[in-house]
């Protein structure tokens, strides 16, 4: 028996974007001033982006513009389409809508604002830390993103491990819990 | 001879065909192989893309988006739980998209099914044995040096050690590893014995042909034999006269489509352009003439295909479907302690201690119990997802990235849910969800054993600081225990299983023990969909035992007639 919290879920995660995201998304970018030139996302869709990439990664590199999550996605999806980007666009006119919506929705849904985050997350975090940052295709002295976070990126041509990878010394990670089973 | 979509263009009708293999996979490529190495015409179909290695590997999201399908977003549909789908989809499949950790099918899994009425599986067949050791020579598997486990899985050898469980070096198919960190990506280095530089490879020598971006829409049964049911049982119930014409009907019609009992139509189209928004790429028809038919597209597209064609005897494809839930932890160690969980070979250690093939072990509780834990580590983007909040604090956490271990719980799932041709319905059971508390727990006191400071599980809004919060992982909510048993927690799976199972009924299963199925001859199911449990290890070689062991049994079957 589906209870009324299911069904609403069930609803607004699986017809409503279904509805109101159509399948193929035909609308073409649409150059506006004041905005980089679009290959891919539309105006708007850049907007979101922007909007809140600042909400969820306000880092220097992003806040200055320095990082561009909008472009870096624009640019990366044109590269690389992509089914799964599709239905992401669609999750991206969801949050839109469904952001002014929280208070209202919030009792029939009271995880809304946790799945909200969680896409929203999903979105800036490709444009930043996946490679839809541009950063694999750049020489390590270019990038800005990955060696913040200490990632070497792609390995280079003619690389080759080493005999053994590097050892732990167990002395130095201490047993917090001590004995066994 | 491996045909991409852009070499076609214009519709094409294959004839005289003896074998359609849609998918090329673990068991697609198995199957192509040992079928054409007999002598037999053989042409795969697989919807994904070929990409030739040196477009593979080394890009994260790229890579994702090219040879996993488009489920990311899709997950299960459970009145508790939402599981998160990982499936290969590009020439080669899984095995290109998979770490290729490799386990024979373990015999008390091979018990259970034994069990179940498909005796062929008992583990006292020595040509089980055999076909897993003849896998093993050709994918030329072998255990991981102990100088080549990378930090994070060297965290989990020695937390293992000083809680005093079972752990091992796990087997991969390559004897030469650049151990380079991309291998769910693709093996750039054309190292990895996936299906593409094996199976693939030997059954393009033997001549069979794979068609890449050729999605499968439907399959035509273009008359009824007299094994096919309900057939058989019409000509049962026919007294010898009227059997004799109905006989004669259907050499008749065998006749009319020239012994073509099915006819495969697909649309072809070059899933690698780049396309401008909203345009479709040009496809073609392919349409495929051919005596016998396997679906070896694995557990999430099989049933789907069969569905679409409307083969669906009795109701029962697409039923019985599971998977293993997997969860993740995240650890943070001290800024001294250098782990770089996403350089080496991702996953090379396994705790199997609670494993469900040690369940004849004294401490085994099968209510807790059965599950392996892996080293497991994830490139950026990965990684931030797997980190908890946003902002500032998600930053902080981000820029202990080397810092970071992680492991995770893969539970072999006794709960069954269905595939539609929509949706995938699945949820934990009451035991899966003490797996996942348990394992977890384990997963914890493991980090706690190797210094860890903070332990960020798939439980949102659930820390672990220090060992005497653990119990936060049973994840109370109003003194109700709820564990993982919540949409919010973070399930993943990479290894489905079920949807035509395998079984000696016919009412209550799809296919027959050589995978063949029950009411149409001539069409095979072979691939992880026919699996009728979970298997409790990393599933690929088991995939292929499977396929193995079919190509056996319709070659065999082939010489009786």
């Amino acid at each position: 028996m589906v209870n009324r919290r299911d069904f609403f879920s069930y609803m607004f995660f699986s017809a409503v974007p279904a509805v109101l995201g159509p399948r193929r998304l035909k609308a073409r970018p649409s150059q506006k001033q004041g905005l980089p030139r679009l290959e891919y996302l539309t105006a708007r869709e850049y907007g979101i982006i922007s909007r809140i990439s600042k909400e969820i990664i306000p880092s220097e590199p992003v806040l200055s513009g320095k990082v561009d999550i909008g472009l870096n996605i624009d640019r990366f999806i044109a590269k690389n389409q992509s089914e799964d980007f599709v239905i992401m666009l669609r999750y991206l006119r969801l949050i839109s809508l469904a952001d002014p919506l929280v208070p209202l929705i919030r009792p029939f849904m009271p995880g809304i604002e946790d799945d909200l985050l969680s896409l929203k997350r999903v979105i800036c975090f490709v444009g930043y830390y996946g490679d839809a940052n541009g950063e694999g295709d750049m020489s390590p002295g270019d990038r800005i993103i990955w060696p913040e976070i200490g990632f070497g990126g792609p390995k280079p041509d003619g690389w080759f491990p080493d005999d053994s990878e590097p050892q732990l010394d167990p002395a130095r990670l201490p047993d917090l819990i001590g004995g066994g089973r | 001879m491996i045909i991409t979509a852009d070499q076609i263009t214009q519709s094409r009708v294959l004839a005289d065909i003896d074998f359609a293999i849609i998918g090329s996979g673990a068991a697609g490529g198995v199957l192509a192989y040992y079928l054409s190495k007999a002598g037999y015409k053989v042409v795969v179909l697989e919807k994904g893309a070929y990409y030739p290695p040196e477009y593979l590997g080394m890009r994260e999201v790229a890579m994702w988006t090219k040879i996993l399908s488009p489920t990311t977003f899709q997950p299960t549909h459970g009145k508790h739980t939402r599981v998160s789908l990982l499936m290969g989809q590009c020439y080669g499949g899984g095995t290109v998209a998979s770490e290729s950790v490799t386990w024979k099918l373990p015999d008390p899994v091979l018990q259970d099914w034994a069990d179940m009425g498909l005796k062929s599986f008992s583990p006292g067949n020595p040509r089980n044995a055999a076909y897993h050791d003849e896998l093993y020579r050709l994918l030329e598997v072998r255990p991981v040096e102990d100088k080549h486990h990378n930090q994070n899985n060297q965290l989990l050898k020695l937390a293992c050690q000083r809680e005093g469980i079972e752990w091992g070096s796990v087997d991969r198919p390559c004897s030469f590893c650049m151990r380079c960190g991309f291998c769910t990506q693709g093996c750039r280095y054309e190292l990895k014995n996936d299906t593409p530089t094996t199976f693939l490879k030997w059954a393009n020598e033997h001549g069979a042909d794979c068609y890449t971006g050729c999605e499968v829409t439907n399959i035509r049964v273009n008359y009824e034999d007299e094994d096919d049911f309900p057939m058989r049982e019409r000509l049962k119930a026919r007294g010898e006269s009227s059997k004799d014409e109905l006989k004669r009907q259907i050499q008749a019609r065998r006749k009319n489509f020239n012994g073509y009992k099915f006819t495969i139509t697909a649309e072809v189209s070059d899933r690698r352009e780049t396309l401008s928004r909203g345009g479709d790429p040009e496809r073609f028809g392919l349409t495929v003439k051919a005596r016998q038919v396997i679906v070896s597209a694995g557990a999430l597209a099989s049933p789907r295909i069969l569905l679409k064609s409307r083969i669906n005897g009795g109701g029962r494809v697409g039923k019985r479907f599971t998977l293993h839930p997997t969860a993740f932890t995240v650890a943070i160690f001290p800024k001294d302690v250098i782990i770089d969980c996403f350089e080496g070979i991702n996953d090379t250690v396994e705790c199997t201690h609670y494993a469900y093939f040690n369940r004849d072990k004294d401490y085994y509780d099968p209510e807790r119990h059965g599950f392996y834990i892996e080293a497991a580590g994830s490139l950026p983007w990965g990684i931030a997802n797997l980190l908890p909040g946003s902002g500032k604090d998600h930053l902080d956490l981000m820029r202990r990235y080397r810092n970071m271990g992680g492991m995770e719980v893969a539970i072999k799932s006794d709960s069954y849910g269905e595939i539609t041709e929509n949706e995938v319905r699945y949820d934990i059971s009451d035991a899966d969800n003490e797996r996942l508390i348990f394992g977890n727990k384990l997963v914890a006191k493991l980090f706690f054993h190797v210094g860890a400071k903070v332990l960020y599980p798939s439980l949102p809004g659930v820390v672990i600081r220090s060992p005497h919060e653990i119990d936060r992982l049973e994840n109370r909510v109003n003194g109700k225990r709820i564990g993982f048993k919540t949409k919010q927690s973070h399930l993943h799976s990479g290894h489905p299983f079920g949807g035509n199972v395998m079984g000696t009924d016919r009412t209550n299963s799809v296919v027959d023990e050589t995978c063949e199925m029950h009411d149409i001859k001539g069409l095979h199911v072979c691939d992880a969909s026919a699996f009728p449990t979970t298997i409790g290890v990393n599933c690929c070689l088991s995939i292929m035992f499977l396929a193995r062991k079919t190509a056996d049994h319709i070659l065999e079957k082939i010489k009786g007639a």
